[in-house]
């Protein structure tokens, strides 16, 4: 008998070693390890026996089923990692074939260097402020050193509606209703949407956009020197370490002194390129140190305070950045210009 | 302004390429905006005298000249017909092959089987700056074969300088310009008549003069030059002229421009046998009417300033003089007038004539008083060399309250506390003083007297400004602001609005802009009402006369654009609109709105859409929205389709489909789903902080029910009805399925809906539930619901 089991066991390693498939595997089980299998046929036999062959036998039969178990599981695992391990090639696929796209948004042009503004300035702590768009005379020009009938108001096409209010031709009515509620010192911008009664061509809108900022201080906490270094932070933050700035002389009525301010050109570095016109420099905007009138109109003291103030078009700021020719592309809702961005 | 280089050096010496002064003046004074060099791309321009012309025979529109150009053999020239031409004139001929101004190439060529050799140039052609179509002619005398900017004396640079309100009052002028130069290059101004004596009187024999306005005109200098001569002026005061982009027109006219755009200072002349008795300075009376020397009829009024003699009104004080006394061919003699207006009266004159002029545009920019009697007597000499005038008896000048130089102190320290940089005191004499500024000091303090024609400088800042743009804002060192501040806490607001955005482009909207502006076709086509929207008063167009009061007529245009290359897309808009207080003031209010357009879909998209805002104010802390039925809703909406907005019982947006009527008018065949969001609304709504609420470990139990309902049955109150069966339970409660069809009868809707339950401290049990779902089904019976099994 104990040959017999013997012999089955053998023969069942072997057997099971040869098996290729799931299916061999489950034929061999039921074989030599189900209920009617043949070691279960020569344990029938087992009655005949004496008690200590039995338990001899017993025990036998029982770690040959586990042996032969054993075999099963190993050569089931056996199988199915070969079957994994070609997984690989039978379940190839065109990896070159597109994807399944979630729909994508795109947000405006303008509001990413918007954003993008507003990071620098407030990282260097600046607060960012807004205020209304259609503005009375009075904010819009009168308190920025605008008075009726002074030439400055030449400088800006203006709108009016005809209940007499003007749809703002600068973010600068920003500061004069800011320094109505607040005194120095502080640091604000205001980004935002201004209008100029100019026709419409590739470089000229009637809506657009600027960043108006203010700094003001007690007299000397605030000064051109300091000015240049905010101005040139910016920049740098913009269109990258190298950028440099240089301040020009000029004239805003809400200011002196007044500056425009360049920045090298990025494309270039300055070398002279389509981009700036070959001189290296691009025209940014406009700054300067607040006019003292400006502060009497908000009721702050004669040379109490200096304050620098600078503004430019966020429309010329993200043309430069991508490269966009036309600026009236920022208006014509075409999702083909939207989705590059 | 135009500064002409030979000018300007006739004033100083300068020393520099036209490119490096330019770039001194940008960098320290204003800004050179542009610089032309007279005779660029002139090389192969010549004097060509036509010898024959006869017509293409191929086109009829073309002819064939033969041009003597100073070569062996004439040309052959095929021209249009834009200028007549004919045989014996001269004219400017480009020489092929040679390049024009603005890469324009000339090349020999044939044309329609002809050959040319060249082009006959008109003055646009060749860059002159003209309005509209001319071509020069040349004197017999002149050689064929001359280059042209050789025979035009074409050899001077022009300059355009950007000359800002600040230095209207003293650079509108080749003196003024000069004296900047001057500064610049540590120069000496060369003008002429520097201390000139000139003997005037308050009034002679031949003239008498009264003002009667003296704050409007403050000096008034005329003088009488008797025997003039009128005539062609000498080409040099011609090319002068042309320079700066006047027209010349007799030696005269010719003298007074030329004084003008010398010293600044406006001038007029008047044809003294022409003006009856003493001339009057005064305000004009209502209604009285004047031909200007354009020869239109201007009506004045009494906030009017004119020159005027005895009977009638001469000129429009500072604006133009007029017709009927003007200088012309039989003139013999003649009356300078050089004065100074105020500005505002000139201005307001200016603009509500509509009438400008090179006089108008300096006087509304105020000029210097004191240059009056240097003008005019300048005027005077030159009419003497070039019309062999006399002066007859002195020089008249009314000059009632002479101007003061203005005095400005201030501690020396100012100026490093304004430049952030320190400058040696010397440095900042040398510079005021070169300036034209008289400067003394007393212990810390600068004392400094303005010269009369610095009207710009007024205050301590307009002194130090002089200083640090002649020092040069180059060398001011970039110094980081050392400024105290509190800490910096950002508008909640404007925050919000980012992350509003940011939401709107995760679900794929595109955000655009659009104008403020909207024409009356989209607000009728919107179905809005005109008389709500702000008007214009000098709209730039019909389609932006009035302020929009709603985003939706910009969305449905960019809808329609889009919607030729796209089929299905959402956009949104973050903006502001304009609306009417009840004092006819503007209520500015900022507003999200947005459309879903998709052409292929069948089934309404409005839950689509509802569904993604409903994402983008939870993103913000908004939840728990009602939705009811528009009250009042605006005419575009679909009222079957469209649905105010609640949380909270405050009203925070509408959204719904566009009503087809609205669609049609924007042209649009698809169905769109719109929705406005007031941002003002939210503030107040938005969650600041967020609790955490503990993770419940109990399973939960889902059940599903399909109830049937009466069609007008809504969901919000189904739902509301299996919430009031019990309040501890019931976790969640969605639908999943709507049937409507055979079996159910007329009007009837299937809902199914899966209910979730949970107890925060044990796991239910299934009586538990039962109970709660049997509560449930008896609050819906209460609808009309019936199970269905």
């Amino acid at each position: 008998m104990k040959n017999k089991i013997n012999d089955i066991k053998n023969k069942a390693i072997e057997e099971i070693k040869k098996a290729k498939t799931f299916t061999e595997v489950e034929t061999l089980r039921v074989k030599y390890s189900g209920r009617k299998s043949e070691l279960t046929n020569v344990l029938r036999g087992l009655k005949d026996l004496s008690s200590e062959e039995k338990k001899e036998i017993g025990e036998l039969s029982n770690m040959t089923k586990q042996t032969i178990d054993s075999e099963l599981a190993k050569k089931e695992l056996e199988i199915k990692n070969e079957e994994l391990n070609n997984i690989d090639e039978k379940e190839r696929i065109d990896i070159t074939y597109p994807g399944e796209k979630s729909e994508k948004g795109h947000l405006h042009p303008l509001t990413k260097v918007r954003y993008d503004i507003e990071e620098i300035f407030k990282s260097m702590g600046f607060l960012v402020v807004e205020d209304r768009e259609v503005e009375d005379e009075f904010h819009n020009f009168d308190a920025m050193n605008m008075p009726k009938n002074h030439p400055a108001r030449d400088m800006q096409d203006t709108f009016w509606l005809k209940n007499g209010c003007v749809p703002r031709t600068h973010t600068s009515s920003v500061q004069a209703r800011f320094m109505e509620k607040n005194k120095p010192p502080f640091k604000i911008i205001s980004l935002g949407r201004v209008y100029r009664n100019e026709n419409s061509d590739a470089t000229h809108e009637s809506n657009f956009h600027q960043v108006e900022g203010l700094i003001a201080a007690k007299s000397g906490d605030v000064t051109v020197a300091n000015a240049k270094s905010i101005i040139s932070e910016f920049m740098k933050g913009l269109f990258g370490e190298e950028t440099k700035i240089r301040l020009r002389p000029s004239y805003f009525p809400f200011v002196e002194p007044g500056f425009e301010f360049d920045a090298s050109c990025p494309y270039c570095k300055g070398e002279g390129c389509r981009i700036c016109k070959k001189c290296g420099w691009i025209e940014l905007g406009g700054a300067g140190m607040v006019n003292q009138n400006v502060f009497e109109k908000v009721r702050f003291t004669e040379d109490e305070f200096e304050g620098f103030a600078f503004g430019f078009g966020i429309e010329r700021l993200a043309m430069i950045k991508y490269g966009i020719d036309d600026i009236r592309l920022f208006h014509a809702g075409d999702l083909r210009f939207l989705e590059q961005f | 302004m135009k500064i002409s280089y030979k000018w300007l050096k006739e004033y100083v010496d300068v020393d520099l390429t036209p490119k490096k002064l330019a770039e001194k003046l940008t960098m320290h004074s204003f800004e050179v905006e542009g610089i032309t060099y007279q005779g660029e791309g002139l090389d192969g321009v010549v004097v060509g005298e036509i010898l024959e012309i006869k017509g293409h025979p191929n086109a009829d529109k073309l002819s064939i000249a033969k041009v003597d150009v100073g070569e062996e053999n004439p040309r052959q020239i095929i021209f249009g017909q834009m200028a007549k031409m004919e045989v014996g004139l001269k004219v400017p001929v480009a020489l092929a092959p040679t390049i024009l101004l603005g890469d324009k190439k000339i090349e020999k060529s044939k044309l329609r089987g002809e050959f040319s050799e060249g082009m006959l140039c008109l003055d646009q052609e060749l860059g002159f700056l003209k309005e509209g179509i001319s071509i020069t002619f040349f004197a017999k005398n002149v050689d064929n074969g001359t280059l042209i900017k050789k025979a035009l004396n074409l050899d001077d640079v022009i300059f355009e300088i950007d000359i800002l309100p600040n230095r209207a009052h003293d650079c509108l002028s080749h003196i003024g310009v000069a004296r900047e130069v001057a500064v610049l290059l540590n120069e000496k101004l060369k003008t002429k008549n520097e201390k000139l004596e000139i003997k005037t009187s308050k009034a002679s024999e031949l003239l008498s003069v009264k003002i009667e306005n003296e704050e409007l005109c403050r000096r008034y200098s005329v003088a009488s030059v008797g025997g003039v001569e009128i005539k062609k002026s000498p080409d040099w005061l011609k090319s002068r002229l042309e320079s700066c982009g006047v027209r010349p027109i007799n030696n005269i006219v010719d003298i007074t421009n030329f004084v003008m755009f010398s010293f600044g200072q406006p001038m007029h002349a008047f044809d003294a046998d022409k003006l009856q008795g003493k001339i009057l300075v005064r305000n004009a009376q209502k209604g009285e009417k004047l031909i200007a020397l354009d020869e239109k009829e201007y009506e004045l009024t009494e906030e009017d300033l004119v020159i005027a003699d005895e009977k009638n009104p001469i000129a429009i004080a500072g604006v133009m003089g007029g017709l009927e006394t003007a200088v012309d061919e039989n003139t013999k003699n003649i009356i300078f007038e050089a004065a100074n207006f105020q500005g505002i009266y000139v201005r307001k004159t200016s603009s509500r004539l509509k009438l400008a002029s090179e006089s108008s545009y300096r006087f509304e920019r105020e000029i210097d008083e004191e240059l009056t009697l240097e003008a005019i007597s300048k005027a005077v000499e030159m009419a003497k060399d070039l019309a062999g005038g006399k002066l007859q008896g002195d020089i008249i000048d009314i000059y009632q309250s002479p101007v003061k130089k203005r005095n400005i102190k201030f501690n020396f320290d100012r100026i490093e506390n304004l430049l952030g940089m320190k400058i040696e005191k010397e440095k900042i004499f040398s510079i005021l003083i070169s300036l034209g500024f008289e400067v003394s000091e007393k212990d810390k303090e600068i004392e400094v007297l303005v010269p009369t024609f610095r009207k710009d400088v007024q205050k301590t800042n307009d002194i130090i400004e002089e200083i640090g743009r002649i020092n040069g804002y180059e060398n001011i060192k970039e110094t980081p602001a050392n400024i105290q501040m509190k800490s910096v806490i950002q508008d909640k607001t404007l925050l919000m609005e980012t992350n509003i955005k940011k939401s709107m482009e995760g679900l794929g909207f595109f955000e655009v802009y659009n104008y403020s502006f909207i024409g009356e076709r989209e607000i009728n086509g919107s179905l809005l009402k005109i008389e709500n929207h702000h008007e214009l008063q000098n709209p730039l167009s019909e389609e932006f006369m009035y302020m929009r009061t709603s985003l939706l007529s910009d969305l449905l245009n960019n809808t329609r654009d889009n919607l030729k290359h796209r089929e299905s897309f959402k956009l949104f808009e973050l903006g502001r609109i304009y609306l009417k207080d009840d004092k006819e003031g503007v209520d500015e209010k900022k507003i999200l709105s947005g459309v879903m357009v998709n052409k292929n879909q069948k089934k309404i998209s409005f839950y689509d859409l509802k569904g993604q805002l409903e994402v983008v104010l939870e993103k913000i802390g908004i939840e728990k929205l009602i939705y009811q039925e528009i009250e009042n809703p605006e005419n575009f909406w679909h009222k079957g389709r469209s649905a105010e907005i609640l949380c909270k019982k405050k009203l925070i947006g509408k959204i719904g489909e566009i009503h087809p009527i609205a669609l049609n008018n924007f042209n649009l065949e698809t169905r769109v789903v719109f929705f406005e969001i007031y941002i003002e609304n939210l503030v107040d709504l938005i969650a600041n902080t967020k609790s955490y609420q503990k993770i419940n470990k109990f399973p939960g139990v889902e059940l599903d029910l399909s109830v049937v309902f009466d069609e007008n049955v809504k969901w919000g109150e189904i739902k509301r009805a299996i919430n009031s069966a019990d309040n501890n339970l019931i976790q969640g409660v969605e639908p999943f399925d709507i049937y409507r069809g055979r079996g159910l009868g007329e009007n009837k809707k299937s809902i199914a809906f899966r209910v979730f339950y949970q107890a925060e401290d044990r796991t239910l049990t299934d009586e538990e539930v039962k109970i709660v779902q049997d509560k449930i089904i008896n609050e819906l019976e209460k609808l009309g619901g019936e199970v269905r099994k």
